[in-house]
């Protein structure tokens, strides 16, 4: 009876939950070391002493993080859902040592031994067909179809340059290793792949508040045959252009010399399938209702990209609820971005839901603007047939 | 509320205009550009000037130039000879020709109608039968000819009665058969049993033909009387008809096989006082030409019994077809006799320049019956072209050969100062690829620089020297003989002439080949004869007082745009003795001064020990900076001058082949970096 008494209220409970058709849509570039006054400072010459505080903003490792993503979903009031999601992830680490070589050339670094690596680079775009199913009030599913339309990976291991002393002789010494997939065909929806994704959320109230953990896109993608492994194993040290005849001298040695290098760069390549694995997400939330004026809700959260995010991005939000709007500031540290705080506003009405959000709202400072976000969502709820006759 | 969220939004975007200029900055560029080892080993690659390592270690500076290279092939070049043959057909003997006819006792027995009276084998009187032979038998002779007219000829006829019985009052007639002239009449009074009867016609101016027939107009047999003798069918009267000592005026006959001519020949070439014994054909052959009007084929052999190659005498055939009726023909080819070695002293090995020759000719019969008249002739020309030796063996005959040569020197023309040698060897180095003695006589050595020239002195100088003969090898090659003559500072005044810095040395000489007329041994072979080179054997050992080198080498390079300004270095690792003042030039096309790049600098010598050996190289950099890049596209040529001095100064330094000198060129720019 009780176990009958159960089954019913979870029916219930599930019965009684909304349905509704969501969009949302995401557009993000993120780092880690160049704010927005690195770039208004940037413009025409760059002085030495601009450099040199360029030089020293930076950090030992840098990062940038590229996001776009749009989707659609349908979620059913029995508690399934369907939908589909694009995704454009992208990022970049650079070592100081690097922008260094850059700005000032070997000139100025001789007898220094510059490390160029670690130097990664990771882009995925792929579309998601996924389908969700609550399991319970408190634990949902979600399996996903997955197609990848193009992806690329490049680490360098190694990458040690050194110019020795007087300049006679400029060495270096790279490994790297390179997946990207089939270029031939441009389409951007191009399909050079296909896999699936898994994910799982599980939420519980708690005393005055909420948790929930959520992992996503927990699967692999299987890139197609035309996918390229490229390894390079490099070392090399110029010392310049050998002369047995001064006489025969020309520039056309150079090129000979130059042709050479490009040679040993252009590594082994292999073209074979590629397993990749898709870069899950982890997510924590812990939700308390403040009782005073300022906030309402105060939310402690914990996002991770696994091989996006260098580690995880930690945020506190505090929500103030006027009627049907929530407004909504907070602050991060952590992720592939610099610290700084983040807003979201949202419209909750019975019909129509909208929320807007950004997670770099450093813009009234320029030397704390570290990247650029913008997300919305829109949710409208669909009613049914009953409840809008009752409200004829 | 959303008015006033669209004004924040209008008023963000406005407030956030700004003035964005494409960034672009200065990087500064370091990086080698060339790097070179020099050291003198490195300039043996010169076809005049190499480097030597002695014991020691220490280096010396070979010079060495071709003066002379003489050769004597034009005294053996063997002229051509000929021999021609004119064959008449009146020369020509036609073979004798015997044709028998024979009639025997069976049939004359038979005939009579008595042969049942007369079994073979028994013995019986044979009775008196007059008459017993009355026939015309044909010959047929069209087997050996069918017509010939003679100017000369004998027939003979030879009558053997081996018949059992004497015969009497024998009538023969021979003719051509359906003439009525006989060409022989016999009237034959008696012919006993077992007795021969000859007679001999003469056959001038007569024709015959192939057919002719015998007429016995009477024979009567005599009988045996009263003895009976034995019957034997087989007994015959035989007559012989010989045909002999033909000589044609014309016929149609087959041409009988016999030889036109059959001789040897000795021919002798006229090459001066040369006196070869043998000689290895290079170039040359036998022309035959052979021009025929008989209609029958003509052969020639021609043999060369002391030519051999291969083991095989020399030996050409050579075909005259049959010429076209009322035409001749001619036909010439060529026999390649390169590769023998020809044997000249004649056909008993007791002369010299002697060619020894057998030739035959002769008509090889076809079979064929065919028209032969006394106008038919045979002509052949044998030619033995002018011979080149490869190889000739014999007395060499003796030669002169004197002459004056200069050779430019153009080691110093870049060069200016002063230098000091402690040590120089000249030599002029002879060698003889003849199996000849010779002589070398050096009558005058030269130096000249510009206006100023310096006399060699020496007791060498107008000296005659002997120099051995080559020895040649069972492999066919040769090792020559050499001689050099050398001069230095203590036979002569060698150095003097090498210090003037000389642009060119003169030179006169007088050589003479194979003085010992006796050497009848001798041998040359095609192309070598003698040869003399100029040796100089500097070792580097000296002192250098600011001796300057200049020269001016071509250089292409494009700097590009983006590279403002920035210097070369020039890091040098001197591991010689020597200092070096450089100046270096940039220069247009015309060689107009575009910008000198290094002026005053120096490069210092490596430090010298105590042993007089470098024990530690010297590290100097050059500056050379550069401010306008655009000159350096402009280069065309780059001048440079290097004064060299020796360290420690004064003090004369030897030079060792580890001694080098590292040079490295690294550049450092200013480069503009725009995206």
């Amino acid at each position: 009876m009780r176990a009958l008494t159960l089954i019913l209220l979870l029916a219930t409970k599930v019965a009684f939950s909304q349905s509704y058709l969501e969009t949302e849509y995401q557009i993000g570039l993120l780092n880690s070391s160049i704010n927005a006054q690195h770039i208004l400072d940037g413009s025409g010459f760059l002085s030495n002493d601009f450099k040199d505080q360029f030089i020293n903003d930076l950090d030992e490792d840098n990062y940038f993080f590229i996001q776009q993503e749009s989707g659609s979903k349908y979620r059913n009031a029995k508690g399934w859902s369907v939908g589909f999601k694009n995704s454009i992830l992208g990022s970049i680490q650079f070592p100081k040592d690097l922008v260094e070589l850059g700005l000032y050339g070997n000139g100025q670094l001789i007898g220094q031994d510059l490390s160029l690596a670690p130097i990664s680079v990771q882009v995925v775009h792929f579309t998601k067909l996924f389908y969700d199913q609550e399991i319970n009030e408190n634990l949902s599913t979600s399996i996903a179809l997955v197609v990848g339309h193009q992806f690329a990976n490049l680490d360098v291991k190694k990458g040690l340059f050194n110019t020795a002393d007087l300049g006679v002789s400029v060495n270096y010494d790279l490994e790297l290793e390179a997946q990207f997939s089939d270029t031939t065909n441009l389409q951007i929806y191009s399909f050079n792949g296909i896999g699936f994704a898994f994910g799982a959320e599980y939420k519980q109230d708690i005393e005055n508040g909420k948790i929930s953990f959520a992992i996503n896109d927990l699967g692999i993608i299987r890139w197609n045959n035309k996918t390229s492994n490229l390894s390079i194993n490099s070392q090399y040290a110029f010392e310049g252009i050998e002369i047995n005849d001064i006489e025969n001298f020309n520039d056309s040695s150079i090129t000979n010399e130059l042709d050479k290098i490009e040679e040993d760069l252009k590594g082994v390549t292999v073209k074979e399938n590629y397993h990749y694995r898709l870069p899950f997400r982890l997510n924590a939330k812990l939700s308390q209702n403040l009782n005073n004026k300022i906030a309402n809700e105060l939310t402690f959260g914990v996002d991770y990209i696994n091989n996006f995010y260098p580690s995880p991005r930690w945020s506190l939000q505090f929500h103030k609820d006027l009627k049907k709007h929530r407004v909504s500031l907070g602050y991060h540290v952590g992720g592939a971005e610099h610290a700084g705080f983040e807003f979201a506003y949202a419209y909750s009405g019975d019909v129509n839901q909208i929320k807007v959000y950004t997670k770099q709202a450093n813009y009234f400072n320029p030397e704390s603007a570290y990247g650029i976000h913008f997300g919305i969502g829109i949710r409208k709820i669909l009613k049914p047939k009953q409840e809008k006759k009752n409200d004829k | 509320m959303k008015n006033l969220f669209i004004l924040v939004i209008i008023i963000l975007f406005f407030s956030c205009k700004h003035e964005f200029e494409k960034p672009y900055w200065n990087v500064d560029l370091t990086s080698p550009i060339a790097f070179s080892i020099i050291d003198l080993n490195s300039m043996s690659n010169d076809s005049v000037f190499s480097i030597d390592t002695l014991s020691d270690n220490s280096l010396t500076l070979v010079y060495q130039n071709d003066l002379l290279d003489v050769s004597i092939d034009s005294n053996f070049i063997l002229n051509a000879i000929s021999t021609t043959k004119n064959v008449k057909l009146q020369t020509i003997v036609f073979p004798d020709q015997t044709i028998p006819y024979q009639i025997n006792f069976g049939e004359l027995i038979q005939s009579s109608g008595l042969g049942f009276l007369f079994p073979n084998d028994s013995f019986r009187i044979v009775p008196a039968i007059p008459g017993v032979i009355n026939d015309v038998i044909a010959i047929d002779a069209n087997e050996y000819f069918e017509q010939m007219t003679l100017t000369e000829g004998f027939i003979d006829i030879t009558i053997s009665n081996d018949l059992p019985s004497d015969l009497s009052n024998l009538v023969i007639n021979l003719r051509n058969q359906g003439e009525t002239t006989n060409l022989v009449e016999i009237i034959l009074p008696y012919l006993a049993s077992g007795d021969v009867f000859q007679m001999t016609e003469s056959l001038s101016n007569q024709i015959i033909y192939g057919d002719m027939e015998i007429e016995i107009l009477n024979a009567d047999l005599v009988g045996t009387g009263s003895t009976p003798v034995l019957i034997q069918y087989q007994d015959a009267l035989t007559t012989e008809i010989n045909i002999r000592d033909l000589v044609l005026q014309q016929g149609i006959a087959i041409f009988p096989s016999q030889e036109i001519f059959n001789e040897d020949t000795v021919v002798a070439f006229d090459i001066g006082d040369v006196r070869l014994t043998k000689v290895l054909v290079d170039q040359g052959g036998v022309e035959v030409i052979g021009v025929s009007t008989v209609q029958d084929t003509l052969k020639i052999e021609y043999i060369i019994p002391n030519a051999i190659k291969d083991g095989q005498m020399f030996k050409l055939n050579f075909n005259l077809p049959p010429a076209p009726i009322g035409e001749s023909i001619t036909v010439v080819e060529f026999f390649d006799f390169s590769g023998y070695e020809i044997d000249l002293t004649g056909q008993f090995g007791d002369t010299v320049n002697t060619l020894y020759t057998v030739s035959r000719g002769w008509i090889d019969s076809s079979g064929i019956v065919t028209e032969i008249s006394l106008q038919d002739s045979i002509f052949n020309t044998i030619t033995v072209k002018d011979i080149i030796p490869a190889k000739a063996w014999g007395y060499l005959g003796s030669d002169t050969i004197s002459g004056e040569e200069s050779i430019n020197f153009d080691f110093f023309d870049d060069l200016n100062g002063s230098f000091d040698l402690e040590q120089l060897e000249v030599s002029l180095v002879t060698q003889n690829f003849l199996g000849s003695n010779g002589q070398v006589n050096i009558k005058k050595l030269e130096a000249v620089s510009n206006s100023e020239s310096v006399l060699l002195n020496s007791s060498l100088i107008n000296s005659t020297f002997q120099i051995e003969a080559a020895t040649d090898n069972t492999d066919n090659t040769i090792t020559s003989s050499e001689l050099a003559i050398t001069f230095d500072q203590d036979n002569s005044n060698i150095d003097q002439l090498i210090e003037l810095k000389p642009n060119k040395f003169n030179f006169e000489y007088e050589i003479i080949t194979n003085n010992d007329v006796n050497q009848e041994l001798g041998f040359a072979y095609q192309g070598l004869g003698l040869k003399s080179e100029l040796q100089m054997n500097i070792p580097v050992f000296f002192s250098l007082d600011d001796i300057t080198f200049s020269d001016t080498v071509e250089v292409d390079f494009t700097i590009p745009n983006d590279i403002d300004e920035g210097n070369f270095i020039l890091i040098a690792e001197n591991g010689y003795p020597l200092n070096a003042q450089i100046e270096l030039l940039m220069l247009d096309d015309a060689n107009n001064l575009l910008q000198t790049l290094i002026s005053g600098q120096e490069i210092l010598a490596g430090e010298v020990g105590q042993n007089g050996m470098v024990s530690t190289p010297k590290l100097s950099q050059l500056d050379i900076p550069f401010s306008n890049a655009s000159n350096l596209n402009n280069t065309k040529k780059v001048g440079f001058r290097v004064s060299f001095s020796t360290s420690p100064q004064n003090q004369t330094i030897k030079f060792y082949s580890d001694y080098s000198i590292k040079l490295k060129l690294v550049g450092n720019f200013n480069y503009s970096v725009e995206q």
